[in-house]
Protein backbone atom coordinates (compact mmCIF):
# COMPACT_ATOMS: atom_id res chain seq x y z
CA UNK A 1 0.00 0.00 0.00
CA UNK A 2 2.79 2.32 0.80
CA UNK A 3 4.67 1.90 -2.68
CA UNK A 4 1.26 2.86 -4.38
CA UNK A 5 1.28 5.91 -2.15
CA UNK A 6 4.26 7.60 -4.80
CA UNK A 7 1.52 7.87 -7.48
CA UNK A 8 -0.69 9.50 -4.79
CA UNK A 9 -1.45 13.16 -5.31
CA UNK A 10 1.32 14.11 -2.52
CA UNK A 11 0.57 18.26 -3.67
CA UNK A 12 -2.80 17.74 -2.77
CA UNK A 13 -2.41 16.13 0.49
CA UNK A 14 0.73 18.66 1.66
CA UNK A 15 -1.52 21.78 0.55
CA UNK A 16 -4.30 20.47 2.72
CA UNK A 17 -1.87 20.34 5.72
CA UNK A 18 0.03 23.63 5.27
CA UNK A 19 -3.10 25.13 5.37
CA UNK A 20 -4.38 23.76 8.35
CA UNK A 21 -0.62 24.41 9.86
CA UNK A 22 -0.47 28.20 8.48
CA UNK A 23 -3.78 29.00 9.94
CA UNK A 24 -3.49 32.08 11.54
CA UNK A 25 -2.38 32.36 15.12
CA UNK A 26 -5.07 34.38 17.57
CA UNK A 27 -4.82 35.87 20.68
CA UNK A 28 -5.03 32.56 22.61
CA UNK A 29 -2.60 31.89 24.97
CA UNK A 30 -0.01 29.57 23.76
CA UNK A 31 1.64 26.87 25.25
CA UNK A 32 4.75 24.15 24.83
CA UNK A 33 4.00 20.55 23.54
CA UNK A 34 6.47 17.94 22.46
CA UNK A 35 6.90 14.30 22.33
CA UNK A 36 10.22 12.57 22.87
CA UNK A 37 11.70 8.58 22.36
CA UNK A 38 15.04 7.74 23.55
CA UNK A 39 15.89 3.85 23.46
CA UNK A 40 18.67 2.19 21.91
CA UNK A 41 18.24 2.01 17.75
CA UNK A 42 15.61 5.37 18.00
CA UNK A 43 15.70 8.49 19.28
CA UNK A 44 12.72 11.18 18.26
CA UNK A 45 12.21 14.72 19.57
CA UNK A 46 8.72 16.45 18.15
CA UNK A 47 8.06 19.65 19.58
CA UNK A 48 5.81 22.30 18.70
CA UNK A 49 3.43 24.77 20.29
CA UNK A 50 -0.16 25.16 20.82
CA UNK A 51 -3.35 27.46 22.24
CA UNK A 52 -4.18 26.74 25.33
CA UNK A 53 -7.38 28.42 24.21
CA UNK A 54 -9.55 28.14 21.05
CA UNK A 55 -8.89 24.93 19.18
CA UNK A 56 -5.78 23.75 20.73
CA UNK A 57 -3.84 22.76 17.70
CA UNK A 58 0.21 22.46 17.66
CA UNK A 59 1.37 24.55 15.32
CA UNK A 60 4.84 25.73 14.52
CA UNK A 61 6.06 21.92 14.80
CA UNK A 62 9.46 20.77 14.35
CA UNK A 63 10.95 17.07 14.65
CA UNK A 64 14.42 15.39 14.42
CA UNK A 65 14.93 11.68 14.21
CA UNK A 66 18.25 9.66 14.42
CA UNK A 67 16.88 6.07 13.43
CA UNK A 68 20.29 3.70 14.18
CA UNK A 69 17.91 0.07 14.43
CA UNK A 70 20.57 -2.34 12.29
CA UNK A 71 17.32 -3.39 10.21
CA UNK A 72 16.57 0.25 9.25
CA UNK A 73 15.99 0.38 5.55
CA UNK A 74 19.51 1.41 3.60
CA UNK A 75 20.42 5.18 3.65
CA UNK A 76 20.27 8.07 6.29
CA UNK A 77 17.95 8.29 8.53
CA UNK A 78 18.86 11.15 10.88
CA UNK A 79 17.86 13.90 9.87
CA UNK A 80 15.46 17.20 10.69
CA UNK A 81 11.75 17.94 9.66
CA UNK A 82 10.32 21.22 9.61
CA UNK A 83 6.16 21.28 10.44
CA UNK A 84 4.64 20.12 7.31
CA UNK A 85 5.26 16.56 8.20
CA UNK A 86 2.41 17.00 10.36
CA UNK A 87 -0.47 15.33 8.93
CA UNK A 88 -2.32 14.44 11.50
CA UNK A 89 -3.20 15.93 15.16
CA UNK A 90 -5.99 15.19 17.94
CA UNK A 91 -4.59 17.19 21.07
CA UNK A 92 -7.70 17.43 22.98
CA UNK A 93 -8.77 16.58 26.53
CA UNK A 94 -6.39 13.59 27.63
CA UNK A 95 -5.70 12.56 24.16
CA UNK A 96 -2.07 13.31 22.71
CA UNK A 97 -2.05 12.15 18.97
CA UNK A 98 0.25 12.57 16.08
CA UNK A 99 0.78 11.21 12.98
CA UNK A 100 3.71 12.13 11.31
CA UNK A 101 5.13 11.62 7.20
CA UNK A 102 8.32 12.12 5.58
CA UNK A 103 9.16 10.85 2.66
CA UNK A 104 13.08 10.00 3.08
CA UNK A 105 15.75 7.34 0.92
CA UNK A 106 12.66 6.64 -1.78
CA UNK A 107 10.65 5.14 1.15
CA UNK A 108 7.32 6.82 2.99
CA UNK A 109 7.89 7.23 6.94
CA UNK A 110 5.29 7.28 8.71
CA UNK A 111 5.10 8.02 12.50
CA UNK A 112 2.38 7.81 14.98
CA UNK A 113 1.92 8.96 18.19
CA UNK A 114 -0.96 7.86 20.70
CA UNK A 115 -0.64 8.79 24.01
CA UNK A 116 -3.12 9.88 26.96
CA UNK A 117 -2.36 12.06 30.18
CA UNK A 118 -3.34 9.35 32.92
CA UNK A 119 -3.90 12.51 35.98
CA UNK A 120 -6.35 14.98 35.22
CA UNK A 121 -5.01 18.10 34.83
CA UNK A 122 -0.98 16.97 34.35
CA UNK A 123 1.09 18.37 31.48
CA UNK A 124 2.43 14.76 31.03
CA UNK A 125 1.41 12.22 28.61
CA UNK A 126 2.93 8.77 28.74
CA UNK A 127 2.25 6.60 24.99
CA UNK A 128 3.33 4.35 22.51
CA UNK A 129 4.31 5.19 19.09
CA UNK A 130 4.52 2.74 15.86
CA UNK A 131 6.92 3.66 13.27
CA UNK A 132 6.96 2.45 9.87
CA UNK A 133 8.86 2.62 6.24
CA UNK A 134 7.61 1.48 3.60
CA UNK A 135 10.70 1.14 0.70
CA UNK A 136 9.60 1.38 -2.44
CA UNK A 137 10.08 -2.59 -3.32
CA UNK A 138 7.06 -3.41 -0.98
CA UNK A 139 9.47 -4.89 2.46
CA UNK A 140 8.49 -2.94 5.43
CA UNK A 141 10.40 -2.05 8.64
CA UNK A 142 8.06 -1.13 11.56
CA UNK A 143 8.67 -0.60 15.35
CA UNK A 144 6.89 0.34 18.24
CA UNK A 145 7.29 1.10 21.60
CA UNK A 146 7.05 3.55 24.49
CA UNK A 147 6.90 7.86 24.13
CA UNK A 148 7.08 10.41 26.21
CA UNK A 149 4.66 13.88 25.57
CA UNK A 150 3.78 16.25 27.50
CA UNK A 151 2.01 19.97 27.03
CA UNK A 152 1.64 22.57 29.28
CA UNK B 1 -29.98 2.85 3.82
CA UNK B 2 -30.29 6.23 3.99
CA UNK B 3 -27.14 6.67 5.00
CA UNK B 4 -25.64 4.09 2.24
CA UNK B 5 -27.49 6.92 -0.48
CA UNK B 6 -26.14 9.74 1.15
CA UNK B 7 -22.91 7.91 1.69
CA UNK B 8 -23.08 6.92 -2.29
CA UNK B 9 -24.00 10.15 -3.67
CA UNK B 10 -21.12 11.80 -1.96
CA UNK B 11 -18.73 9.35 -3.78
CA UNK B 12 -20.80 10.29 -7.31
CA UNK B 13 -19.73 13.74 -6.33
CA UNK B 14 -16.22 12.96 -5.64
CA UNK B 15 -15.91 11.33 -8.97
CA UNK B 16 -16.88 14.37 -11.00
CA UNK B 17 -14.03 16.28 -9.53
CA UNK B 18 -11.29 16.48 -11.93
CA UNK B 19 -7.78 15.53 -11.25
CA UNK B 20 -8.38 13.29 -8.44
CA UNK B 21 -6.01 10.50 -8.12
CA UNK B 22 -7.80 6.88 -7.82
CA UNK B 23 -5.99 5.78 -4.75
CA UNK B 24 -8.52 8.64 -2.64
CA UNK B 25 -11.61 7.74 -0.98
CA UNK B 26 -14.34 10.00 0.53
CA UNK B 27 -15.23 11.11 4.26
CA UNK B 28 -18.43 13.31 4.62
CA UNK B 29 -20.24 13.61 7.82
CA UNK B 30 -24.01 15.41 8.28
CA UNK B 31 -26.03 16.93 10.97
CA UNK B 32 -29.24 18.13 10.85
CA UNK B 33 -31.04 18.75 14.14
CA UNK B 34 -32.42 21.69 15.52
CA UNK B 35 -29.15 23.05 16.54
CA UNK B 36 -26.93 22.49 13.85
CA UNK B 37 -26.57 21.51 9.99
CA UNK B 38 -23.68 20.37 8.65
CA UNK B 39 -23.01 19.20 5.60
CA UNK B 40 -18.98 17.82 5.29
CA UNK B 41 -17.15 16.98 2.61
CA UNK B 42 -13.39 15.91 2.26
CA UNK B 43 -11.38 13.16 0.64
CA UNK B 44 -8.70 11.17 1.88
CA UNK B 45 -5.84 9.00 0.69
CA UNK B 46 -6.02 5.16 1.13
CA UNK B 47 -2.12 5.79 2.12
CA UNK B 48 -1.23 5.15 5.93
CA UNK B 49 -1.72 8.41 6.20
CA UNK B 50 -5.27 9.04 5.51
CA UNK B 51 -5.24 12.81 6.26
CA UNK B 52 -8.43 15.10 5.31
CA UNK B 53 -7.84 17.24 1.79
CA UNK B 54 -10.21 19.21 -0.61
CA UNK B 55 -12.81 20.12 2.18
CA UNK B 56 -16.09 21.81 1.33
CA UNK B 57 -19.26 21.93 2.79
CA UNK B 58 -21.49 24.61 5.00
CA UNK B 59 -22.02 24.39 8.70
CA UNK B 60 -25.04 26.26 9.99
CA UNK B 61 -25.39 27.51 14.01
CA UNK B 62 -28.90 27.75 14.04
CA UNK B 63 -29.17 29.69 17.93
CA UNK B 64 -30.02 33.09 16.79
CA UNK B 65 -27.28 33.96 19.38
CA UNK B 66 -24.47 33.02 17.08
CA UNK B 67 -22.55 36.15 15.61
CA UNK B 68 -24.30 36.65 12.15
CA UNK B 69 -21.44 36.53 10.16
CA UNK B 70 -20.79 32.98 11.84
CA UNK B 71 -24.43 31.55 11.77
CA UNK B 72 -23.99 30.27 8.19
CA UNK B 73 -20.53 29.52 6.45
CA UNK B 74 -18.72 27.68 3.54
CA UNK B 75 -16.09 25.66 4.84
CA UNK B 76 -12.64 25.99 3.82
CA UNK B 77 -9.42 24.08 4.51
CA UNK B 78 -8.22 26.56 7.26
CA UNK B 79 -11.22 25.75 8.98
CA UNK B 80 -10.54 22.03 9.68
CA UNK B 81 -7.97 22.64 12.72
CA UNK B 82 -7.54 18.96 13.80
CA UNK B 83 -8.45 15.76 12.07
CA UNK B 84 -8.02 12.42 13.32
CA UNK B 85 -8.75 9.69 11.07
CA UNK B 86 -7.33 6.26 12.18
CA UNK B 87 -8.65 2.92 12.23
CA UNK B 88 -11.86 3.10 13.41
CA UNK B 89 -11.65 6.93 14.50
CA UNK B 90 -13.22 9.63 13.01
CA UNK B 91 -12.52 12.95 14.93
CA UNK B 92 -12.79 16.19 13.46
CA UNK B 93 -12.91 19.69 14.90
CA UNK B 94 -13.97 22.83 12.76
CA UNK B 95 -13.46 26.45 13.77
CA UNK B 96 -13.83 30.02 12.41
CA UNK B 97 -13.45 33.19 14.62
CA UNK B 98 -14.24 36.85 13.55
CA UNK B 99 -11.16 38.34 11.71
CA UNK B 100 -11.06 42.00 10.64
CA UNK B 101 -10.35 45.73 11.92
CA UNK B 102 -13.43 46.83 14.52
CA UNK B 103 -15.06 43.24 13.96
CA UNK B 104 -16.03 42.20 17.22
CA UNK B 105 -14.79 38.60 18.74
CA UNK B 106 -16.66 35.63 17.95
CA UNK B 107 -16.28 32.21 16.82
CA UNK B 108 -17.85 29.10 16.10
CA UNK B 109 -16.21 25.56 17.42
CA UNK B 110 -17.84 21.54 16.56
CA UNK B 111 -16.32 19.16 17.66
CA UNK B 112 -17.27 15.67 15.78
CA UNK B 113 -15.84 12.39 16.94
CA UNK B 114 -17.40 9.34 15.82
CA UNK B 115 -16.48 5.44 15.49
CA UNK B 116 -17.16 2.92 12.93
CA UNK B 117 -19.11 -0.06 14.79
CA UNK B 118 -17.99 -3.52 13.84
CA UNK B 119 -20.85 -4.64 11.57
CA UNK B 120 -20.64 -1.16 9.72
CA UNK B 121 -18.30 -1.20 6.17
CA UNK B 122 -18.84 2.51 5.56
CA UNK B 123 -20.61 4.11 8.39
CA UNK B 124 -20.16 6.00 11.68
CA UNK B 125 -21.96 7.16 14.78
CA UNK B 126 -20.70 9.67 16.98
CA UNK B 127 -21.38 12.76 18.72
CA UNK B 128 -20.58 16.04 17.95
CA UNK B 129 -20.50 19.73 20.51
CA UNK B 130 -20.53 23.27 18.89
CA UNK B 131 -19.23 25.79 21.17
CA UNK B 132 -19.79 29.21 20.25
CA UNK B 133 -18.69 32.41 21.88
CA UNK B 134 -21.32 34.99 21.05
CA UNK B 135 -20.36 38.89 20.25
CA UNK B 136 -20.41 41.38 23.36
CA UNK B 137 -19.12 42.05 26.92
CA UNK B 138 -20.06 39.48 29.12
CA UNK B 139 -21.67 37.46 26.58
CA UNK B 140 -20.83 33.65 27.82
CA UNK B 141 -19.86 30.95 25.20
CA UNK B 142 -22.27 28.08 24.86
CA UNK B 143 -22.42 24.54 23.88
CA UNK B 144 -24.80 22.32 22.26
CA UNK B 145 -24.45 18.66 21.68
CA UNK B 146 -25.83 16.22 19.47
CA UNK B 147 -25.94 12.69 17.20
CA UNK B 148 -23.78 12.97 13.36
CA UNK B 149 -23.61 10.36 11.16
CA UNK B 150 -20.14 10.06 8.36
CA UNK B 151 -19.57 7.78 5.84
CA UNK B 152 -15.75 7.15 4.66
CA UNK B 153 -14.82 4.80 1.77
Amino acid sequence: MLGGLMMMNWKHIAAAGLLALMSPLTAHATGNADCSIEEPGLKLFFEGLYSYGGTGEIFQSHASIELTDPKRPPGNWTFDMDGSVLQQQWVRGDDFRVLIYKEREGADMVLEINAKRTTPDDIEFPGTYKLVIGPSDGSLFSRTGKVACSAG
Amino acid sequence: MKKTIAFFSLLAGFAALPGIASATGGLGCGIDDKNVKLEFESLFSYSDIGGLFQIRGVLESKDKRTYEALQKMTLEATDLKQQWFRDNDVKLMLYRETTGDGVPFASVKLIIEATKPPEEDFGYDGKYSLTVQPVGDGAEAFTVEGKVGCSAG
